[in-house]
């Protein structure tokens, strides 16, 4: 029986291959499709978007799983014989070559160092960023002790003259609006700005953002970085859509948007805290000019693209996963040391 | 605050303490504490040790005047909480900030003022066309 660090490597190395497909085929798809994907209504485009970032993790874990299922129930679905039938054919080779039921390869110390090492730092990272993401959340409580809750309309008031209105929190968002930015707002546009940071809130987006930080890291960095300003834009429009409805009048809250960034403009340069309002790309033209058209009609049939193509992708790689194990029986031993 | 950091979200009766100083300007402990301390449990001691602790971070200074420490407020409370989310930013990276953070408006495009007067325009003349007027709208 081989070591626990070499299954371990032959996982993560199936998981990478099967990350780089989904990848690939994410970008593709991306590609081709992206100047259709701007004409899909904004809550269904983020979810189409979505779809795209999370094709690396799935086809990371297709991969694996199609690698790894019992023999049993696998055999059952998609081989139609027994387990004795399956491992009757190598009875010889079955600890070195068998993938069926776990890697039992015997791979060369230095790849799985390699592995390893690439393995342990990804993890490193990744435990640093969820640790700051955490101390910035506690970073909040601070604004939030020095703001003023407003009952009646649901959002804390922070003494501050820069004209700022964001909604913040990872669980239990909540709507923040400096005073700056109240005292030039009209009763209808403050109505406008907290409608858009509650429905950001109920959608819980700043949540999901964390998912397409993680998914987007994943992705080759150029696909993820416009796939990421697309999501951002969709979620943004996706609000300002809910607000739409909400007050019935389109253009009065693209009319809103222009002040809002009229105000900001207004204002003396950018000092430390303005970095926080204008995190992601540029897209205030983009939105303004989507509100002066009509919503584009919902195509709730699109909606099960995303999902029929994940089920379609999964079921392949496990279908497809005793053609894998020959494929390692016939290859794996060319490559062996 | 130039180059200062502070080091973690502050608690209910440090912001209450600063938010005195700032309104009331220069007061020790016995001040502050006539306050503050008034209707609550909060003894002498524990808003000594609050000053205290809001000197060492750097949110107050102090000065000597006779026998007791005169504070006040080294930092605005604007600065105090722009540099809080500037922090944030910080912290988080440029992108994933919107993790955390969802603004109303993004400012990067705001730099051209002839880009916003486009965009006014163009709703002024969509509203014309719905028949409402163009001049209804906020500067």
């Amino acid at each position: 029986m081989n070591n626990v660090f070499d299954s371990l490597t032959v996982y993560l190395l199936l998981a990478a291959i099967g990350a780089g497909a989904g990848a690939f085929l994410s970008a593709g798809l991306y590609l081709s499709g992206s100047r259709r994907l701007k004409t899909c209504p904004p809550s269904l485009r983020q979810h189409l978007l979505l779809a795209l970032l999370a094709c690396p993790l799935l086809g990371a874990l297709a991969l694996v799983l199609s690698m790894s299922m019992p023999i049993a129930p696998a055999a059952a679905l998609f081989a139609g014989g027994a387990e004795a039938a399956h491992c009757g054919n190598h009875p010889t080779l079955h600890h070195a070559w068998c993938q069926w039921h776990a890697p039992q390869i015997v791979l060369p110390g230095w790849l799985t160092a390699l592995v390893s090492l690439i393995f342990t730092a990804w993890l490193g990272l990744a435990v640093r960023g969820v640790m700051r993401m955490l101390a910035a959340a506690r970073r909040l409580g601070l604004m939030r002790n020095m703001g003023r809750w407003q009952a009646d309309d649901g959002y804390w008031l922070l003494p501050l003259r820069r004209p700022l209105a964001f909604a913040a929190g990872l669980f239990g968002g909540q709507a923040f609006m400096s005073v700056g930015l109240r005292e030039h707002l009209s009763h209808e546009q403050l109505a406008i700005v907290l409608e858009h940071e509650h429905s950001h809130i109920r959608h819980r987006d700043m949540l999901t953002s964390v998912l397409v930080s993680f998914l987007a890291r994943l992705q080759a960095p150029r696909v993820a970085r416009r796939i990421r300003a697309d999501w951002a834009l969709a979620v943004e429009q996706r609000c300002d859509d809910t607000v739409a409805r909400t007050t019935g009048d389109r253009l009065a809250v693209a009319d809103c948007l222009v002040a809002v960034a009229r105000l900001q403009q207004d204002r003396e340069p950018a000092v430390a805290g303005d970095h926080a309002c204008h995190l992601l790309d540029d897209n205030l033209s983009a939105r303004v000019t989507a509100l002066l058209e009509e919503p584009p009609a919902p195509r709730r049939a699109l909606v099960f693209v995303p999902a029929g193509l994940t089920t379609a992708a999964v079921m392949a790689a496990l279908a497809s996963g005793p053609q894998m194990h020959r494929w390692a029986e016939l290859l794996l031993p060319l490559a062996a040391p | 605050m130039p180059g200062q950091v502070i080091t973690l979200p502050l608690g209910q009766l440090e912001i209450d303490v600063l938010e005195y100083l700032w309104s009331h300007g220069p007061a020790d402990v016995k001040s502050v504490h006539a306050v503050l301390g008034k209707g609550s449990r909060r003894s002498l001691n524990t808003v000594q040790s609050t000053l205290d602790r809001l000197f060492r971070k750097g949110l107050l200074s102090r000065e000597k005047v006779s026998r007791a420490f005169l504070y006040s407020p080294a930092v605005e409370r604007e600065t105090l909480l722009l540099d809080t989310m500037g922090q944030i930013a910080n912290q988080l990276g440029a992108r994933d900030t919107g993790a955390l953070m969802a603004s109303f408006v993004q400012r990067a495009e705001q730099d051209d003022p002839g880009n916003l007067d486009r965009l006014q325009q163009l709703i002024d003349e969509r509203r014309k066309r719905r028949g409402d007027g163009g001049d209804d709208h906020d500067e």
